[in-house]
């Protein structure tokens, strides 16, 4: 498993490319949708409006080094990545919350970049979904 | 039940509240924990379900305040939340709440919570309602204890040392009242005038 974030070095790509999470976990999405596909359309839809939203705003707290805003922000994508079983986006923002919790700048650039690429990915999945 | 949610996540308020759509349950979702504590002013909720991380007002500290107010029904509180260590568990249930379901939920789990938070607002409503009936019991007895044992005849009254009293020294011993002494009319024709009829008379003969 690379869901946690290596100790003593700088984050890497590698860790990211480790991380061995589905990007979208379907079981998860029907177990909190209860199946219902009407549903799930509406649910990808509100998750892309509001993850839209934030990353900008995530970006530029890292930007910033506002790392009390990286972590709430980071904690408020994981939350609403992991209910619909974005499991790999989740994951990334759940390790770039630790680093804002704990002040962690040392990788943080190339954790941000991989939640994006993650997000690129499970946004072109729910899109179609939500289509 | 009557039911809030509170969580600054549309995605996870959407789910919650369609998790509940088809139980018998009155549900308002709120998008805050300030509106949350707002409506908790306003009204009485058997159950908050409650995200912890929100803006200005969080889970734990909606929980904090709930349980500050004394007096009130009882209210069951679950938090929801990412976090999962134990030190989260520990803080959010020292806090007040009574359950503690970690994100991501399946609905199932989040519906079977729910029956067992119904099972103890359901206790604890016929505790209350125990409660009160004990209480009226109490004052009951509290009255009993108050009725005097008082002479047919002659209305003195036995006190707690099992001694008989005048009916007014009782009173004015026992702070009850005070007297000032008068006499009313039935007495005035039935005692005092044949008293003076019966002097008058006697005068008369004398004279």
């Amino acid at each position: 498993m690379g869901a946690t974030r290596p100790r003593g070095r700088e984050w890497t790509m590698a860790d990211h490319d480790d991380v061995q999470h589905e990007v979208l976990n379907m079981r998860q999405f029907e177990d909190a949708t209860g199946g219902d596909v009407e549903l799930m359309q509406e649910l990808a839809g509100l998750y892309l409006a509001d993850a839209d939203a934030q990353m900008p705003g995530l970006e530029e707290a890292v930007v910033q080094r506002d790392m009390e805003r990286v972590s709430r922000v980071a904690h408020g994508l994981k939350g609403s990545s992991a209910s619909i079983g974005a499991d790999r986006v989740a994951n990334v923002f759940k390790i770039i919350e630790a680093m804002g919790r704990d002040g962690t700048e040392d990788g943080l650039d190339d954790a941000v970049a991989a939640a994006r690429d993650a997000y690129v990915v499970v946004r072109e999945r729910l899109t179609r979904m939500a289509a | 039940m009557k039911i809030l949610i509170a969580d600054d996540d549309p995605v996870s308020r959407r789910l919650l509240e369609d998790s509940l759509a088809d139980l018998d349950h009155d549900v308002t979702v709120v998008c805050d924990g300030r509106e949350a504590w707002s409506h908790l002013m306003e009204q009485r909720y058997d159950v908050v379900v409650s995200d912890w991380m929100m803006p200005e007002i969080d889970g734990v500290e909606l929980c904090r305040r709930l349980r500050a107010r004394t007096g009130d029904p009882f209210c069951y509180v679950m938090l929801i939340t990412s976090r999962d260590t134990t030190d989260d568990v520990v803080e959010g249930i020292t806090a007040g709440a009574n359950d503690f379901m970690t994100k991501p939920w399946k609905r199932e789990e989040f519906r079977a919570r729910l029956c067992a938070a119904e099972r103890v607002v359901q206790l604890e409503r016929t505790l209350a309602s125990r409660v009160a009936e004990l209480q009226k019991a109490l004052e009951e007895v509290a009255t009993l204890k108050e009725i005097l044992p008082i002479c047919m005849y002659c209305k003195n009254i036995r006190d707690d040392e099992q001694a008989w009293q005048k009916i007014d020294d009782y009173i004015q011993k026992e702070g009850l009242a005070s007297f000032t002494h008068a006499i009313c009319p039935d007495c005035y024709e039935g005692q005092v005038q044949p008293m003076l009829k019966e002097m008058h008379d006697r005068n008369r003969k004398a004279s």
